[in-house]
């Protein structure tokens, strides 16, 4: 009695399993196909105009639409299609113009002239006036991250209804840079209601699923190609894979090799840089990291390629200063040769400063960047060798930026410096004995001097000259062990093409198109 | 009656009580959400600024008797992180969390039951070592790791499933329940195997039963006898167990929804201890406590129900 | 019937005994350096060499198991020695006196067990920073809650009872009936919620450390190499699933083998 019982349900579970697989598994392929896609034709790798994607990201935009607010590099990559400023940058680093559709640059970077684009639109249909301009740069000035710039504005007026004059307090010939900044419509309350003028518009967000936008057709410039964009958030890394595998997800940045690898049936890889500087940072007024010697045998004990071979299958590019390559102009590449590994001196070093059996310190880094947990892991092992002992410590992010950063409690942290413009001082700035972000507490006298001949020259290629001499004092002063600037690795659906690795953290959507 | 007003009062001092400890901690561990909006741009400036904004420098008191104010009027607050009301942002996450809930609490009962009466009917007989063995085995696997072996088989190799591929009730209700399938299982077995040996236990306690006997010799058959009867008072025990076990669910949520990327009410919990945001932190573990108090509650409410003679002091 | 009950006996027995012999020579010696990378040996797969193949940086599974799984014994044996220990004295407590005491110890009682253990240590472990110790503090105060109420209801139905009655007529002291008396009869009751204890101790500890909370990198713990491992499922599955079945094996064998105890 019972055993009929047990065996007529075992077989209705069965059928039901059945059914809901058979059911599931169309389901599946029904999600996987494309929109709006054209018929087949011969040409592949083409063009084609229309169709949407989905983006993965790692991160929901935790601090806000409103992009003179918004910090993180992630939020700045998803609003660059949705805002722009009077320039904008492109794939090269060049600045072009965007809102303005002119500039002059006057009195040795003083003076700043904008012609306003004629016919410019915001996403809701208005006009952008020479207000919104000026509305903008003020704010600028009371917001975000880049108010120590804007407030060396003295004025910005409007000189017609088309042209606006930004007169600056101090010359400063890198000004400009920092006009990618986005101009917004005035008095509108873009965290609430994203307004730009950029290619894509602000549609929808779903906090902790995604953020949906859609192609903007008023877009002054070319018109994007895909329809609508989604971006999902993925946090948990582990399914990345899985999601480009089953098509839930066509496009990811960051990958490590190991990822990549494989999804590379179907998937395109591009390889790039994760413009970072990562390095081991030394709290340089802690014991023993205030002697240079022992910051210097830090840096001979370490093997930045090796690292890069565990953890990015040896991809990646080694850097000897607080500069990556992609800065072009600026980037010193003969200082990744200052400390190549020698066990020998690195221990002689040690003994010179008064630590003939090594020493123990802790390097914290913050739990959430797998990358920089497996660098710290890696230098462990190297400083062992020199009779450094080395010990872990995760700490949430929260608790990474309050004690780390902020309060500046720490022995030394693995972390990714990214630059936040286009300029030389983008990176170099924070090392200034005074600096508010100077979180590895340097204080080398030389440098803020040689900082200070920066400002006063407008001669461009005296201040490049000037920058490097910057990097090479940081890397001869051993101010941190830099390690490396991360191998990126994108997959991008082998449906799409046209992805562009640019200099800072941006993702240009409105150069992806599916191919025909 | 005065019964129901005495729990209800403690219920409310413990809310207080857990309320004010969550806010406690949050203003002891280091970080705010003010640094964590603010991230590696932050300057000391901007960061007391943004505070003064979101009222985070206003004495602990205040700020306390505020928020609690608030709650009890039924505004959770704002969310630091997504600057939207509290309320709405977790009653959707809720939604996915409680649909996995019920889902692997459907499978436990539909489960547990008829293979815990099967086995006591078949005591000590080969199919009843071999399935209690099994038992045994399936509470000794952590619900992650049933949930990473699952993703392995059915999702990489059988590929009935995209793990990692949520989809949300808006896109598609079928794909929806279809996927929450998978981790709803993946909780549920450890749980239902942990049914099955307490009621399986309980079941071969009342076989001893007289009124068993009595009953079958007035030729009732087994299924009644084990399904009526003894199913009545042999359920007894595990009520509590179940009771816990929706409670268990909800609370262990956060990792099973790690494994398998659902956006449901775990990961919101821990994304927002990271990012500070404590009015969302604190709404999840109240209305979690709320949760876990009233089945504790309800099942010493059935205990009175199904025997008056039970006292519920002891 | 009896040779069937000791064949379960057995193999629990045996089992548990294997795991955690294996744990302590673990301690003393592994066959590799659990935390020495080798680059060459970046995810190979289980060989003679390395029986539970290599992870991403060409460590040594097998021995990073038997330091994983020596972490999670240790976090497991002391949540379930403080839980039992504290528990066993506010169960007495609350149990044998009684009254308003009882009442509200037990109402602070069921404030920390409404707490899910998971959230206590994130909690705690936010506070107190992320080390071993941390962690077994927390996971350790969330079991004291079912410890103390089992105890009590164990000591409420021994307070009336004939012996201890007899006693306090015979001017026995309050604590001596406790300890002396009332105690012996709770230890069965009290090793089996033990039993229970240890092993749900040994998941909570796997899952905190799934969710990266608990030992740090580079040491081994189980729950992390699980966790870490999921995103080379497709290349490298032993990398997860050998750490997990550890701690089933473990679970399974402690529990078969505490089954047994409880039946005879």
């Amino acid at each position: 009695m019972k055993k009929l019982n047990i065996k007529k349900l075992l077989v209705l579970l069965l059928a039901t399993v059945v059914v809901i697989a058979l059911n599931g598994c169309s389901g599946d392929k029904q999600t996987s196909e494309v929109e709006d896609s054209s018929s087949s034709s011969q040409n592949l790798n083409e063009p084609q105009m229309g169709g949407s994607i989905v983006v993965g990201i790692p991160q929901d935009i935790e601090d806000s639409l409103d992009p003179h607010v918004a910090v993180a590099a992630g939020t700045s990559e998803i609003l660059f299609n949705v805002y722009e400023g009077l320039v904008k940058p492109d794939k090269d680093g060049n600045l072009i113009d965007a809102v303005a559709s002119e500039h002059e640059i006057k009195d040795a970077g003083k003076k700043y002239i904008f012609t306003l684009r004629e016919g410019i639109k915001f996403h809701d249909g208005s006009l952008v006036t020479v207000d919104d301009i000026i509305y903008s740069i003020k704010n600028l000035a009371d917001v975000g991250k880049m108010t120590s710039v804007f407030s060396n504005v003295e004025k910005v007026e409007a000189i017609d209804d088309k042209t606006v004059e930004i007169t600056l307090k101090e010359a400063d010939t890198e000004f400009l840079a920092f006009l990618t900044s986005a101009i917004v419509p005035k008095d509108t309350d873009v965290a609430k209601n994203p307004i730009g003028t950029g290619p894509y518009k602000y549609i929808s967000r779903n906090p902790g699923e995604n953020i949906i936008m859609e192609k903007f057709v008023d877009y002054w410039g070319d018109e994007a190609y895909l329809d609508k964009i989604t971006y999902k958030i993925i946090t948990d890394g582990n399914v990345i894979v899985t999601n480009l595998k089953s098509g839930s997800i066509d496009l990811f940045q960051r990958l490590t090799t190991s990822q990549s690898s494989q999804v590379e049936d179907i998937c395109d890889i591009y390889e790039g840089t994760m413009n970072l500087v990562q390095a081991l940072y030394l709290n340089n007024k802690v014991k023993p990291f205030d002697d240079v010697k022992v910051r210097q045998a830090l840096c001979y004990a370490v093997n930045p390629q090796e690292i890069m071979d565990f953890i990015s299958d040896g991809k990646g590019v080694e850097i000897g200063s607080s500069m990556f390559p992609t800065f072009g102009k600026y980037y010193v590449p003969e200082l990744t040769k200052t400390y190549d590994v020698n066990i020998e001196k690195a221990k002689s070093l040690l003994v010179e400063a008064g630590y003939p059996d090594g020493f123990e310190f802790t390097i914290t880094v913050p739990s959430n960047y797998q990358p920089h947990v497996d660098t710290a892991q890696v230098l462990v092992e190297q400083f062992a060798k020199i009779g450094v002992t080395a010990k872990i410590q995760t700490v949430e992010w929260a608790s990474w930026l309050s004690d780390v950063y902020m309060a500046r409690d720490y022995d030394s942290t693995v972390i990714g410096v990214d630059a936040s413009s286009l300029t030389g001082r983008a990176l170099l700035e924070r090392f200034l004995s005074t600096a508010g972000n100077n979180f590895i507490n340097y204080n080398n006298s030389t440098y803020d001097e040689v900082y200070s001949k920066i400002r006063k020259t407008s001669d461009e290629n005296e201040q490049v000259e000037l920058y490097k001499e910057l990097q090479k004092i940081l890397s001869e002063d051993a101010a941190n062990v830099y390690i490396q600037d991360m191998a990126n690795m994108v997959a991008l659906n082998k449906k799409y093409g046209g992805y562009e690795f640019y200099p800072l953290y941006v993702l240009d959507m409105s150069k992806i198109y599916l191919k025909k | 009656m005065k019964y129901i007003l005495k729990k209800t009062g403690f219920l409310v001092i413990t809310l207080l009580v857990i309320s004010f400890i969550t806010f406690l901690a949050f203003n002891i561990i280091p970080g705010d959400a003010a640094l964590s909006k603010l991230g590696t741009e932050a300057t000391v400036d901007q960061v007391n600024m943004l505070r003064e904004e979101l009222g985070l420098n206003a004495p602990f008191f205040s700020r306390y008797l505020s928020w609690l104010g608030g709650f009890i009027g039924g505004d959770f607050g704002i969310s630091f992180s997504y600057m939207i009301p509290v309320k709405e942002l977790i009653s959707g996450k809720f939604m996915i969390t409680i649909t996995m809930t019920i889902m692997a609490f459907v499978f436990i009962i539909l489960f547990s039951i008829p293979i815990a009466v099967f086995t006591a009917y078949k005591e000590n007989k080969i199919v009843d070592r071999v399935i209690t063995f099994l038992n045994q085995l399936f509470m000794s696997i952590p619900g992650f790791f049933l949930g990473i072996l699952i993703t392995f088989i059915f999702g990489l190799t059988f590929k009935i499933f995209m793990p990692g591929a949520y989809i949300s009730m808006q896109e598609n209700i079928g794909q929806y329940f279809y996927y929450l399938l998978f981790p709803s299982v993946a909780m549920a077995i450890p749980k239902t195997a942990m049914g099955v040996k307490i009621l399986r236990s309980s079941l071969i306690e009342e076989k001893k039963k007289r009124y068993v006997r009595a009953a079958r010799s007035r030729g009732n058959s087994n299924l009644r006898i084990y399904g009526v009867y003894m199913l009545k008072n042999a359920v007894i025990p595990v009520l509590t167990f179940w009771a816990m076990t929706i409670a268990d669910l909800i609370a262990n949520s956060v990792i099973i929804e790690r494994v398998f990327s659902i956006p449901g009410i775990g990961t919101l919990l821990v994304s927002s201890i990271a990012n500070r945001d404590f009015a969302v932190v604190q709404a999840i573990i109240i209305i979690i406590a709320v949760i876990i108090i009233v089945m504790n509650y309800l099942v010493d409410l059935l205990y009175k129900i199904i025997d008056p003679r039970i006292d519920l002091k002891n | 019937m009896h040779k069937k009950k000791l064949k379960i006996n057995k193999f629990g027995a045996i089992l548990s005994f294997v795991i955690v012999l294996m744990i302590i020579i673990g301690i003393f010696a592994t066959p590799y350096d659990p935390n020495k990378m080798d680059a060459a040996s970046k995810f190979s797969a289980p060989s003679i060499n390395h029986i539970f193949g290599c992870d991403q940086f060409g460590r040594d599974i097998f021995s990073r198991v038997l330091v994983g799984g020596r972490t999670t014994l240790l976090v497991g044996g002391c949540t379930v020695l403080i839980g039992a220990f504290f528990g066993m004295i506010l169960g007495a407590i609350t149990g044998f006196i009684g009254g308003i005491v009882d009442e509200i110890l037990m109402r602070i009682n069921d404030v920390v067990a409404s707490f899910p253990s998971i959230l206590l240590a994130l909690v705690f472990i936010s506070l107190l920073g992320p080390n071993t110790g941390n962690v077994i503090l927390a996971l350790g105060i969330a079991f004291i809650p079912s410890f103390a109420r089992i105890v009590r209801s164990e000591f409420i139905k021994y307070k009336d009872a004939d012996f201890v009655k007899s006693a306090k007529l015979m001017k026995v002291g309050k604590i001596r009936i406790l300890f002396v008396h009332i105690m012996p009869n709770i230890m069965p009751t009290m090793l089996a919620t033990a039993a229970i204890g240890f092993n749900n101790a040994v998941l909570a500890e796997a899952g905190m450390s799934y969710l990266g909370i608990g030992v740090m990198p580079p040491d081994a713990s189980l729950g992390r190499m699980m966790s870490e491992s999921q995103a080379y499922l497709s290349v490298a599955p032993w990398c997860a699933i050998f750490p997990g079945l550890f701690i089933v094996l473990m679970i399974l064998g402690f529990s078969l083998l505490s089954e047994s105890l409880n039946r005879k």
